[in-house]
């Protein structure tokens, strides 16, 4: 499958903000989370 | 200098005017003797520093630049709803996520740093810098990655505005993350605003905003964070302009060789300006830094040369087979033919930064800025004669200086760095008291595995970088023309014969060639 950030913005279209928000603040917690354990990693190679 | 105090400092042994401060620090820990006994240690430790940084800096001093790039590029796409905008933006995103990636991580391995190499520089300074250097990884963390994870994989679930918030949240974001780093590092230049506190640590005193915004960070700010713009343009630049000599007719790789000129052509000459501003502000607050760029080994009461060339030899005190232009130095950093200019030989031994590393890496860094200029100059006069697209040598001198902002921003940094060197704080904590007391054996096998590591996974990472980089723009536009002059698909879902003939009918041609000649 094609990696294709832009594509896909017809399928938000309608939806209700909140929901929208919602998934903005799911994906914003689950790519920091992402890094936090990544950073968490490094810390138990380093230290 | 405070000859009483440099005949009772039995701690560092080394003549300095701020032994006051000194004894109290090092007395406390008990490590400055240490230090001596080790100095392999030290300097292994140092390698690793200067190895890791490095290779950090050139992701940053990318994405910096990408970010706002992608940012306009979102904007321009949804303000007039060119799809050229749309695959530029998709180009670089891809490009930008693995840079941002090594960038985030990296960093991470130099924070951990502070505390494995450097505990007695974290220890001392940080009451200062930790709280500053906490709002840098908060940045980077809440800002700049958090929102990532939206611009790559959040259009179709939140929608156009939203995600246009997500990347100018990225873009923010970088700069932000750079600000808190920046003030950090200019604080160990120019430190202000501390006291020492009875356990010998650093203290902050009264005011947060005078460490913040202490002398020399407005300065380093504009001029890291200009150097990170042009840096990206000359990559973007570089990248249009391969694409362009590989067919002048592709209209993403105009687009994009036109942006960065426009850069180039506007930000150089700001940025030497900005440069010139940053270099008067050093030679007020870091004197010995300007002096090891000059090559002023003597001082010159009745104005100073502008040496071009010449070797540093620290140990006599001269710049071997100097060339110079008499007194354009006053004329530069004083703006008077005649005006006088210190030299190192004004400066105790013990304080000297080595000349030679500081005295390559800004000649090195000034010939590259005048080098971008040359480019911006020679790009408006082919604007001018409507021939930005035609120039094939244009187009090979932008590919050459694609990489150029890299070796620039490094050569900065070592002079930046290397200059003031020998002190991590500058004029407060000396680097052979801020390492923290390991053996030589034990940093030597971290620095081996970071250098083992470092190659193997960052060396991937940008081969995977060029890699994309040496693809058509057009890449992953299944059904949209693949130029302006190209074959125009107006109806089925397989790709025509006429795109791509004799081959898979499921896979797009790589280049226009391919798909006129079919080969």
């Amino acid at each position: 499958m094609a990696f294709d950030p832009l594509e896909g913005a017809e399928d938000a279209r309608g939806k209700p903000l909140w929901q929208r928000a919602a998934w903005m603040a799911a994906i914003w917690l689950g790519s920091v989370a992402v890094l936090g354990a990544v950073a968490y990693a490094l810390r138990l190679w380093l230290v | 200098m405070n000859d009483e105090a440099v005949s009772t400092c039995g701690s560092c042994k080394q003549r300095h005017a701020w032994c006051e401060t000194y004894i109290p620090i090092t007395a406390r820990f008990g490590y400055s003797r240490v230090m001596f006994d080790q100095a392999d240690a030290l300097l292994l430790a140092r390698i690793q520093f200067a190895f890791t940084v490095s290779f950090h800096f050139i992701f940053p001093a990318f994405s910096i630049g990408l970010a706002s790039y992608l940012a306009v590029l979102e904007g321009l796409w949804l303000k007039t709803g060119k799809p050229l905008y749309k695959d530029l933006f998709k180009y670089w995103l891809k490009i930008f996520a693995i840079a941002f990636a090594m960038g985030v991580v990296s960093g991470i391995v130099m924070s951990y740093q502070f505390g494995t190499n450097w505990s007695v520089f974290s220890d001392i300074t940080g009451p200062i810098l930790g709280p500053l250097m906490a709002y840098e990884v908060l940045t980077a963390f809440f800002l700049e990655a958090g929102f990532l994870g939206v611009m790559l994989f959040g259009m179709n679930r939140v929608g156009k505005g939203l995600h246009f918030f997500a990347t100018i949240m990225v873009a923010v974001g970088t700069f932000i993350s750079a600000f808190w780093i920046l003030s950090v590092n200019s604080w160990m230049h120019t430190p202000v605003g501390w006291s020492v506190g009875q356990t010998g640590q650093l203290l902050p005193e009264a005011s947060w905003l005078e460490i913040i915004f202490n002398p020399s960070f407005p300065y380093r700010l504009v001029h890291t964070v200009i150097a990170a713009y042009l840096t990206t343009a000359f990559v973007v630049g570089g990248v249009g302009a391969w694409h362009l000599l590989k067919d002048r007719t592709n209209s993403h790789a105009r687009k994009m060789f036109s942006m960065a000129m426009w850069m180039a052509a506007i930000v150089a000459p700001i940025q030497i300006f900005a440069g010139d501003m940053h270099g008067l502000n050093t030679m007020e607050h870091q004197p010995q830094k300007v002096m090891a760029m000059e090559g002023h080994y003597q001082s010159h009461p009745y104005g100073a040369p502008l040496y071009l060339f010449g070797i540093p030899n620290d140990e006599e005190q001269r710049l071997d087979y100097a060339i110079g232009i008499p007194k354009l130095s006053s004329l530069i950093l004083k703006h008077e033919l005649d005006a006088p200019l210190a030299g190192l030989d004004t400066i105790p031994d013990a304080d000297q930064p080595p000349v030679l590393p500081v005295f390559f890496a800004f000649r090195i860094m000034v010939g590259i800025g005048f080098a971008m200029l040359g480019i911006g100059a020679w790009s408006l006069f082919a604007r001018y004669r409507k021939r930005l697209y035609d120039w094939p040598w244009l187009h090979r001198a932008a590919l050459v200086m694609g990489p150029s902002g890299f070796v620039a921003v490094i050569a900065g940094w070592i002079t930046t760095e290397v200059g003031r060197q020998p002190f991590t704080v500058y004029g407060v904590l000396r680097t052979a008291q801020s390492a923290s007391p390991l053996d030589a054996p034990a940093v030597a096998a971290s620095l081996i595995a970071f250098v083992l590591i470092y190659f193997a996974v960052f060396g991937a990472g940008t081969w995977y970088i060029v890699r994309l980089m040496s693809h058509s723009p057009h890449l992953g536009e299944k059904g949209v023309k693949r130029s302006e002059t190209g074959p125009v698909r107006t109806a089925g879902i397989t790709p025509g014969p006429t795109q791509n003939p004799g081959h898979d009918p499921d896979a797009l041609p790589h280049d226009r060639k391919e798909a006129v000649d079919g080969v």
